[in-house]
Protein backbone atom coordinates (compact mmCIF):
# COMPACT_ATOMS: atom_id res chain seq x y z
CA UNK A 1 0.00 0.00 0.00
CA UNK A 2 1.59 3.30 -1.08
CA UNK A 3 1.02 5.98 1.49
CA UNK A 4 2.63 9.31 2.18
CA UNK A 5 2.67 11.89 4.97
CA UNK A 6 3.86 15.44 4.29
CA UNK A 7 4.58 17.97 7.02
CA UNK A 8 5.07 21.73 7.16
CA UNK A 9 3.06 22.67 4.05
CA UNK A 10 -0.34 24.34 4.10
CA UNK A 11 -2.91 25.57 1.61
CA UNK A 12 -2.63 29.36 1.71
CA UNK A 13 -5.00 30.28 -1.10
CA UNK A 14 -7.26 28.93 -3.83
CA UNK A 15 -9.02 30.34 -6.88
CA UNK A 16 -11.06 29.21 -9.87
CA UNK A 17 -11.86 30.57 -13.30
CA UNK A 18 -14.70 29.34 -15.51
CA UNK A 19 -15.76 30.41 -19.00
CA UNK A 20 -18.75 32.76 -19.23
CA UNK A 21 -20.65 30.58 -21.71
CA UNK A 22 -23.07 28.15 -20.06
CA UNK A 23 -24.70 25.13 -21.70
CA UNK A 24 -27.90 24.03 -20.01
CA UNK A 25 -28.60 20.32 -20.33
CA UNK A 26 -32.33 20.99 -20.71
CA UNK A 27 -31.80 22.72 -24.03
CA UNK A 28 -29.02 20.64 -25.57
CA UNK A 29 -29.76 19.83 -29.24
CA UNK A 30 -28.74 16.19 -28.73
CA UNK A 31 -32.04 15.37 -27.01
CA UNK A 32 -35.35 14.70 -28.70
CA UNK A 33 -37.21 16.49 -25.94
CA UNK A 34 -36.72 17.94 -22.46
CA UNK A 35 -37.82 14.71 -20.75
CA UNK A 36 -34.69 12.98 -22.06
CA UNK A 37 -32.56 15.76 -20.61
CA UNK A 38 -34.36 15.66 -17.28
CA UNK A 39 -33.65 11.94 -17.03
CA UNK A 40 -29.93 12.57 -17.40
CA UNK A 41 -30.06 15.42 -14.89
CA UNK A 42 -31.93 13.23 -12.40
CA UNK A 43 -29.46 10.38 -12.66
CA UNK A 44 -26.26 12.47 -12.62
CA UNK A 45 -27.14 15.67 -10.74
CA UNK A 46 -25.54 17.71 -13.54
CA UNK A 47 -27.79 20.51 -14.80
CA UNK A 48 -25.36 22.64 -16.79
CA UNK A 49 -21.70 23.31 -17.42
CA UNK A 50 -19.44 26.13 -18.52
CA UNK A 51 -17.83 25.90 -21.93
CA UNK A 52 -14.90 27.73 -23.49
CA UNK A 53 -15.33 29.61 -26.76
CA UNK A 54 -13.30 28.59 -29.80
CA UNK A 55 -9.64 29.41 -29.38
CA UNK A 56 -9.66 29.53 -25.58
CA UNK A 57 -7.46 26.96 -23.86
CA UNK A 58 -7.17 25.62 -20.34
CA UNK A 59 -4.01 27.69 -19.94
CA UNK A 60 -5.96 30.88 -20.74
CA UNK A 61 -8.39 30.11 -17.92
CA UNK A 62 -5.45 29.20 -15.70
CA UNK A 63 -3.67 32.52 -16.22
CA UNK A 64 -6.80 34.31 -15.01
CA UNK A 65 -7.12 31.97 -12.02
CA UNK A 66 -3.47 32.39 -11.00
CA UNK A 67 -3.38 36.15 -11.52
CA UNK A 68 -6.58 36.57 -9.49
CA UNK A 69 -5.16 34.44 -6.72
CA UNK A 70 -1.77 36.17 -6.58
CA UNK A 71 -3.47 39.54 -6.48
CA UNK A 72 -5.82 38.57 -3.66
CA UNK A 73 -2.98 37.06 -1.65
CA UNK A 74 -0.55 39.85 -2.22
CA UNK A 75 2.02 37.45 -3.68
CA UNK A 76 4.25 38.60 -6.53
CA UNK A 77 4.93 36.16 -9.40
CA UNK A 78 8.59 36.39 -8.40
CA UNK A 79 7.71 34.85 -5.02
CA UNK A 80 6.73 31.51 -6.58
CA UNK A 81 9.42 28.81 -6.31
CA UNK A 82 7.46 25.97 -7.90
CA UNK A 83 4.64 25.86 -10.46
CA UNK A 84 2.82 22.64 -11.42
CA UNK A 85 0.26 22.40 -14.19
CA UNK A 86 -2.19 19.48 -13.91
CA UNK A 87 -3.96 19.19 -17.25
CA UNK A 88 -4.46 16.77 -20.12
CA UNK A 89 -5.76 19.36 -22.60
CA UNK A 90 -2.34 20.97 -23.00
CA UNK A 91 -1.65 23.81 -25.45
CA UNK A 92 0.83 21.85 -27.58
CA UNK A 93 2.23 18.34 -27.77
CA UNK A 94 5.57 20.03 -26.99
CA UNK A 95 6.67 21.94 -25.04
CA UNK A 96 4.94 21.31 -21.76
CA UNK A 97 2.47 24.06 -20.96
CA UNK A 98 4.09 24.92 -17.61
CA UNK A 99 7.07 26.39 -19.50
CA UNK A 100 4.82 28.72 -21.45
CA UNK A 101 2.97 29.61 -18.26
CA UNK A 102 6.27 30.68 -16.66
CA UNK A 103 6.53 33.42 -19.26
CA UNK A 104 2.84 34.37 -19.28
CA UNK A 105 2.70 34.62 -15.48
CA UNK A 106 6.14 36.29 -15.24
CA UNK A 107 7.43 33.63 -12.88
CA UNK A 108 11.18 33.58 -12.16
CA UNK A 109 13.42 31.90 -14.69
CA UNK A 110 14.76 29.62 -11.94
CA UNK A 111 11.24 28.57 -10.90
CA UNK A 112 10.72 24.79 -10.86
CA UNK A 113 7.91 24.19 -13.39
CA UNK A 114 6.36 21.02 -14.77
CA UNK A 115 3.21 19.53 -16.26
CA UNK A 116 1.33 16.68 -14.61
CA UNK A 117 -0.95 15.10 -17.22
CA UNK A 118 -3.44 13.62 -14.78
CA UNK A 119 -7.20 13.46 -15.12
CA UNK A 120 -9.72 13.32 -12.30
CA UNK A 121 -7.25 12.26 -9.60
CA UNK A 122 -4.91 15.10 -10.60
CA UNK A 123 -5.49 17.64 -7.85
CA UNK A 124 -4.84 15.11 -5.09
CA UNK A 125 -1.81 13.68 -6.92
CA UNK A 126 -0.57 17.19 -7.65
CA UNK A 127 -0.96 18.25 -4.02
CA UNK A 128 1.16 15.31 -2.90
CA UNK A 129 3.88 15.96 -5.49
CA UNK A 130 4.17 19.72 -4.97
CA UNK A 131 3.82 19.58 -1.18
CA UNK A 132 6.39 16.79 -1.07
CA UNK A 133 8.90 18.90 -3.01
CA UNK A 134 8.23 21.82 -0.67
CA UNK A 135 8.65 19.72 2.44
CA UNK A 136 12.38 19.47 1.65
CA UNK A 137 12.54 23.07 2.85
CA UNK A 138 13.87 25.21 0.03
CA UNK A 139 10.67 25.92 -1.91
CA UNK A 140 8.69 28.36 0.21
CA UNK A 141 5.78 29.12 -2.11
CA UNK A 142 4.19 27.10 -4.90
CA UNK A 143 1.21 27.24 -7.24
CA UNK A 144 -0.62 24.10 -8.30
CA UNK A 145 -2.96 24.55 -11.27
CA UNK A 146 -5.63 21.94 -12.03
CA UNK A 147 -7.40 22.82 -15.25
CA UNK A 148 -9.22 21.18 -18.12
CA UNK A 149 -11.19 22.09 -21.22
CA UNK A 150 -13.19 18.90 -21.52
CA UNK A 151 -15.56 20.34 -24.10
CA UNK A 152 -12.65 20.64 -26.57
CA UNK A 153 -11.56 17.00 -26.60
CA UNK A 154 -14.99 15.40 -26.49
CA UNK A 155 -17.37 15.31 -29.42
CA UNK A 156 -20.36 17.67 -28.98
CA UNK A 157 -22.50 15.06 -30.76
CA UNK A 158 -21.50 12.32 -28.31
CA UNK A 159 -24.67 12.04 -26.24
CA UNK A 160 -22.88 10.07 -23.53
CA UNK A 161 -20.46 12.86 -22.63
CA UNK A 162 -21.76 16.27 -23.72
CA UNK A 163 -24.17 16.76 -20.79
CA UNK A 164 -21.60 15.65 -18.22
CA UNK A 165 -18.34 17.53 -18.77
CA UNK A 166 -17.39 21.18 -18.39
CA UNK A 167 -14.37 23.47 -18.46
CA UNK A 168 -12.61 25.16 -15.55
CA UNK A 169 -9.23 26.11 -14.16
CA UNK A 170 -8.21 26.27 -10.52
CA UNK A 171 -5.11 27.46 -8.72
CA UNK A 172 -3.97 26.35 -5.28
CA UNK A 173 -1.29 28.32 -3.45
CA UNK A 174 0.88 26.26 -1.12
CA UNK A 175 3.17 27.70 1.50
CA UNK A 176 5.91 26.22 3.65
CA UNK A 177 4.68 27.10 7.12
CA UNK A 178 5.89 24.81 9.94
CA UNK A 179 3.91 26.82 12.51
CA UNK A 180 0.45 26.64 10.96
CA UNK A 181 0.69 23.54 8.76
CA UNK A 182 -0.67 20.19 9.86
CA UNK A 183 0.25 16.86 8.27
CA UNK A 184 -1.23 15.90 4.92
CA UNK A 185 -1.78 12.18 4.41
CA UNK A 186 -2.15 10.44 1.07
CA UNK A 187 -3.08 7.04 -0.37
CA UNK A 188 -2.81 6.10 -4.05
CA UNK A 189 -4.29 3.57 -6.43
CA UNK A 190 -4.11 2.64 -10.09
CA UNK A 191 -5.57 0.03 -12.45
CA UNK A 192 -3.85 0.44 -15.80
CA UNK A 193 -5.75 -2.53 -17.23
CA UNK A 194 -8.74 -0.17 -17.29
CA UNK A 195 -6.92 2.48 -19.36
CA UNK A 196 -9.54 2.29 -22.10
CA UNK A 197 -12.44 3.11 -19.78
CA UNK A 198 -11.71 6.79 -20.43
CA UNK A 199 -9.36 7.47 -23.33
CA UNK A 200 -8.68 9.10 -26.65
CA UNK A 201 -7.48 6.32 -28.96
CA UNK A 202 -5.90 8.53 -31.65
CA UNK A 203 -3.58 11.51 -31.49
CA UNK A 204 -0.72 10.04 -29.47
CA UNK A 205 2.31 8.03 -30.57
CA UNK A 206 0.55 4.64 -30.35
CA UNK A 207 -2.12 5.65 -32.86
CA UNK A 208 -1.11 8.89 -34.60
CA UNK A 209 -3.73 11.10 -36.21
CA UNK A 210 -4.91 9.74 -39.57
CA UNK A 211 -7.49 10.98 -42.03
CA UNK A 212 -9.78 8.21 -40.84
CA UNK A 213 -9.38 9.21 -37.19
CA UNK A 214 -10.79 12.64 -38.05
CA UNK A 215 -13.95 11.23 -39.60
CA UNK A 216 -17.05 11.40 -37.44
CA UNK A 217 -18.87 8.08 -37.09
CA UNK A 218 -22.18 7.11 -35.52
CA UNK A 219 -21.14 4.97 -32.54
CA UNK A 220 -24.66 4.37 -31.24
CA UNK A 221 -28.02 5.63 -32.48
CA UNK A 222 -27.83 9.42 -32.62
CA UNK A 223 -24.36 9.59 -31.03
CA UNK A 224 -21.24 10.52 -32.98
CA UNK A 225 -17.52 10.46 -32.35
CA UNK A 226 -14.14 10.72 -34.10
CA UNK A 227 -11.08 8.59 -33.37
CA UNK A 228 -9.34 11.55 -31.78
CA UNK A 229 -12.26 12.29 -29.44
CA UNK A 230 -12.29 11.20 -25.82
CA UNK A 231 -14.30 8.03 -25.17
CA UNK A 232 -15.99 7.45 -21.84
CA UNK A 233 -17.11 3.84 -21.43
CA UNK A 234 -19.81 4.59 -18.92
CA UNK A 235 -20.44 1.09 -17.56
CA UNK A 236 -16.70 0.52 -16.97
CA UNK A 237 -16.42 3.86 -15.20
CA UNK A 238 -19.53 3.12 -13.17
CA UNK A 239 -18.12 -0.22 -12.02
CA UNK A 240 -14.84 1.46 -11.09
CA UNK A 241 -16.42 4.44 -9.34
CA UNK A 242 -18.55 2.37 -7.01
CA UNK A 243 -15.65 0.12 -6.07
CA UNK A 244 -12.27 1.88 -5.78
CA UNK A 245 -13.01 5.35 -4.33
CA UNK A 246 -14.90 4.10 -1.25
CA UNK A 247 -12.25 1.42 -0.73
CA UNK A 248 -9.50 4.04 -1.01
CA UNK A 249 -11.16 6.40 1.48
CA UNK A 250 -11.73 3.54 3.91
CA UNK A 251 -8.05 2.59 3.60
CA UNK A 252 -7.06 6.22 4.24
CA UNK A 253 -9.27 6.32 7.34
CA UNK A 254 -7.89 3.04 8.66
CA UNK A 255 -4.23 3.73 7.84
CA UNK A 256 -4.13 7.17 9.41
CA UNK A 257 -6.57 6.42 12.25
CA UNK A 258 -8.97 9.13 11.18
CA UNK A 259 -11.98 9.70 13.40
CA UNK A 260 -14.71 10.36 10.82
CA UNK A 261 -16.71 12.22 13.48
CA UNK A 262 -14.09 14.98 13.32
CA UNK A 263 -14.21 15.37 9.55
CA UNK A 264 -15.68 18.72 8.50
CA UNK A 265 -15.61 18.28 4.73
CA UNK A 266 -15.72 15.26 2.42
CA UNK A 267 -14.55 16.52 -0.97
CA UNK A 268 -15.33 14.03 -3.71
CA UNK A 269 -14.52 14.19 -7.39
CA UNK A 270 -17.64 15.64 -8.98
CA UNK A 271 -18.61 13.09 -11.61
CA UNK A 272 -22.02 11.86 -10.55
CA UNK A 273 -24.06 12.87 -7.53
CA UNK A 274 -25.85 9.55 -7.24
CA UNK A 275 -22.55 7.66 -7.01
CA UNK A 276 -20.96 10.28 -4.75
CA UNK A 277 -23.91 10.04 -2.39
CA UNK A 278 -23.49 6.26 -2.23
CA UNK A 279 -19.82 6.79 -1.38
CA UNK A 280 -20.68 9.40 1.26
CA UNK A 281 -23.16 7.05 2.95
CA UNK A 282 -20.65 4.19 2.86
CA UNK A 283 -18.11 6.44 4.64
CA UNK A 284 -20.82 7.61 7.06
CA UNK A 285 -20.27 11.34 6.56
CA UNK A 286 -23.35 13.60 6.97
CA UNK A 287 -24.79 15.19 3.84
CA UNK A 288 -24.14 18.73 5.08
CA UNK A 289 -20.41 17.98 5.18
CA UNK A 290 -20.29 16.89 1.55
CA UNK A 291 -20.49 19.85 -0.82
CA UNK A 292 -21.32 19.59 -4.52
CA UNK A 293 -20.78 21.94 -7.44
CA UNK A 294 -21.44 19.50 -10.27
CA UNK A 295 -24.99 20.75 -10.79
CA UNK A 296 -23.53 24.08 -11.94
CA UNK A 297 -20.19 23.12 -13.48
CA UNK A 298 -20.51 19.44 -14.47
CA UNK A 299 -17.50 17.15 -14.30
CA UNK A 300 -14.41 19.33 -14.67
CA UNK A 301 -12.03 16.40 -14.07
CA UNK A 302 -8.89 17.45 -12.13
CA UNK A 303 -10.41 20.85 -11.31
CA UNK A 304 -13.51 19.40 -9.69
CA UNK A 305 -12.31 19.14 -6.07
CA UNK A 306 -10.66 22.57 -5.90
CA UNK A 307 -13.61 24.14 -7.77
CA UNK A 308 -15.92 22.66 -5.14
CA UNK A 309 -13.76 24.19 -2.42
CA UNK A 310 -13.68 27.61 -4.07
CA UNK A 311 -17.31 27.79 -5.12
CA UNK A 312 -18.96 26.05 -2.17
CA UNK A 313 -16.61 26.26 0.84
CA UNK A 314 -15.12 29.71 0.50
CA UNK A 315 -16.30 31.08 3.84
CA UNK A 316 -15.71 27.83 5.72
CA UNK A 317 -12.12 27.54 4.52
CA UNK A 318 -11.40 31.20 5.24
CA UNK A 319 -12.25 30.61 8.90
CA UNK A 320 -10.93 28.15 11.48
CA UNK A 321 -9.00 25.04 10.52
CA UNK A 322 -11.23 22.45 8.86
CA UNK A 323 -10.50 18.73 8.80
CA UNK A 324 -10.93 17.48 5.24
CA UNK A 325 -10.89 14.26 3.26
CA UNK A 326 -10.65 14.42 -0.54
CA UNK A 327 -10.79 11.66 -3.14
CA UNK A 328 -10.12 12.07 -6.85
CA UNK A 329 -10.80 9.18 -9.21
CA UNK A 330 -11.13 8.55 -12.93
CA UNK A 331 -9.03 8.42 -16.09
CA UNK A 332 -6.09 6.06 -15.77
CA UNK A 333 -7.76 4.37 -14.14
CA UNK A 334 -6.20 6.21 -11.23
CA UNK A 335 -7.38 7.39 -7.86
CA UNK A 336 -5.93 9.10 -4.81
CA UNK A 337 -7.27 10.01 -1.38
CA UNK A 338 -6.02 12.65 0.97
CA UNK A 339 -6.52 13.85 4.53
CA UNK A 340 -5.64 17.46 5.21
CA UNK A 341 -6.50 20.53 7.25
CA UNK A 342 -7.32 23.91 5.76
CA UNK A 343 -8.11 27.20 7.43
CA UNK A 344 -7.41 30.87 6.93
CA UNK A 345 -7.34 30.19 3.19
CA UNK A 346 -7.53 33.21 0.89
CA UNK A 347 -10.16 32.50 -1.74
CA UNK A 348 -11.46 35.07 -4.22
CA UNK A 349 -14.93 34.53 -5.70
CA UNK A 350 -15.07 32.36 -8.82
CA UNK A 351 -13.59 34.35 -11.71
CA UNK A 352 -15.34 34.43 -15.07
CA UNK A 353 -13.34 34.36 -18.30
CA UNK B 1 -46.04 -7.60 -8.24
CA UNK B 2 -42.56 -6.19 -7.61
CA UNK B 3 -41.46 -7.70 -10.88
CA UNK B 4 -44.21 -5.85 -12.74
CA UNK B 5 -43.43 -2.56 -11.03
CA UNK B 6 -39.70 -2.87 -11.76
CA UNK B 7 -40.37 -3.65 -15.41
CA UNK B 8 -42.76 -0.72 -15.70
CA UNK B 9 -40.17 1.63 -14.26
CA UNK B 10 -37.41 0.32 -16.52
CA UNK B 11 -39.61 0.68 -19.61
CA UNK B 12 -40.68 4.20 -18.61
CA UNK B 13 -37.18 5.36 -17.74
CA UNK B 14 -35.69 3.98 -20.95
CA UNK B 15 -38.72 5.10 -22.97
CA UNK B 16 -39.19 1.70 -24.63
CA UNK B 17 -42.08 -0.73 -25.03
CA UNK B 18 -42.58 -2.82 -21.91
CA UNK B 19 -42.63 -5.93 -24.11
CA UNK B 20 -38.88 -5.43 -24.54
CA UNK B 21 -38.29 -5.69 -20.81
CA UNK B 22 -37.85 -9.43 -20.41
CA UNK B 23 -36.40 -11.13 -17.33
CA UNK B 24 -33.18 -11.80 -19.22
CA UNK B 25 -32.65 -8.27 -20.52
CA UNK B 26 -29.50 -6.58 -19.25
CA UNK B 27 -27.63 -3.33 -19.80
CA UNK B 28 -26.00 -2.89 -23.18
CA UNK B 29 -28.48 -5.18 -24.94
CA UNK B 30 -30.58 -2.23 -26.06
CA UNK B 31 -28.98 1.16 -26.80
CA UNK B 32 -31.19 2.99 -24.31
CA UNK B 33 -29.81 0.92 -21.43
CA UNK B 34 -26.39 2.52 -21.26
CA UNK B 35 -24.58 3.72 -18.12
CA UNK B 36 -26.73 6.83 -17.75
CA UNK B 37 -29.83 4.70 -18.38
CA UNK B 38 -28.65 2.25 -15.74
CA UNK B 39 -28.21 5.01 -13.17
CA UNK B 40 -31.61 6.45 -14.10
CA UNK B 41 -33.20 3.03 -13.54
CA UNK B 42 -31.53 2.48 -10.19
CA UNK B 43 -32.21 5.98 -8.86
CA UNK B 44 -35.86 5.92 -10.01
CA UNK B 45 -36.47 2.53 -8.43
CA UNK B 46 -34.94 3.79 -5.17
CA UNK B 47 -37.29 6.77 -5.17
CA UNK B 48 -40.47 5.06 -6.30
CA UNK B 49 -40.15 1.76 -4.43
CA UNK B 50 -38.57 3.32 -1.33
CA UNK B 51 -35.48 1.13 -1.23
CA UNK B 52 -31.80 1.98 -0.82
CA UNK B 53 -29.41 -0.19 -2.80
CA UNK B 54 -26.16 -0.75 -0.89
CA UNK B 55 -23.05 0.54 -2.66
CA UNK B 56 -21.48 -2.91 -2.81
CA UNK B 57 -24.51 -4.33 -4.64
CA UNK B 58 -24.72 -1.66 -7.36
CA UNK B 59 -22.17 -3.40 -9.56
CA UNK B 60 -24.46 -6.39 -9.99
CA UNK B 61 -27.64 -4.42 -10.70
CA UNK B 62 -27.37 -4.49 -14.47
CA UNK B 63 -30.20 -6.83 -15.48
CA UNK B 64 -33.94 -6.97 -14.98
CA UNK B 65 -33.65 -10.17 -12.99
CA UNK B 66 -30.90 -8.92 -10.68
CA UNK B 67 -32.78 -5.70 -9.95
CA UNK B 68 -36.02 -7.54 -9.22
CA UNK B 69 -34.24 -9.94 -6.87
CA UNK B 70 -32.46 -7.10 -5.08
CA UNK B 71 -35.68 -5.14 -4.55
CA UNK B 72 -37.42 -8.26 -3.23
CA UNK B 73 -34.55 -8.89 -0.86
CA UNK B 74 -34.54 -5.29 0.43
CA UNK B 75 -38.29 -5.23 0.92
CA UNK B 76 -38.51 -8.57 2.71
Amino acid sequence: MSQLTINNVRIAGMSACVPATVEDNRTLPIYKDESEALKVIASTGIERHHKVDDGVTASDLSVKAVEGLLQQMGWEPQDVDCFAYVCTSRDYIAPQTACIMQDRLKLRSDCCVFDLPFGCSGWVYGMSIVASLMSHGTFKRAILVAAETNTRNRNPRDTAVRPLFGDAATATALELDPELARPMNFMYGVDGAGFDAVWAPYGGMRNPVTYESLEEKEVSPGSFRRGVDMIVNGMDVFGFAIKQPPRSIKELIATFNIDVETVDLLLLHQANKFIDEKIRKAIKIPAEKTPYCLEEYGNVTSASIPLTMVSRCREQLAGDMKHCIACGFGVGLAWASMEFYAGGVTIPEVITY
Amino acid sequence: MIETKVKEIIARVLNVDIALITDELSSGEIPQWDSVGNLAIISTIEQELDVEFPLEDLFDLTSVQSIVEEVKSLQS
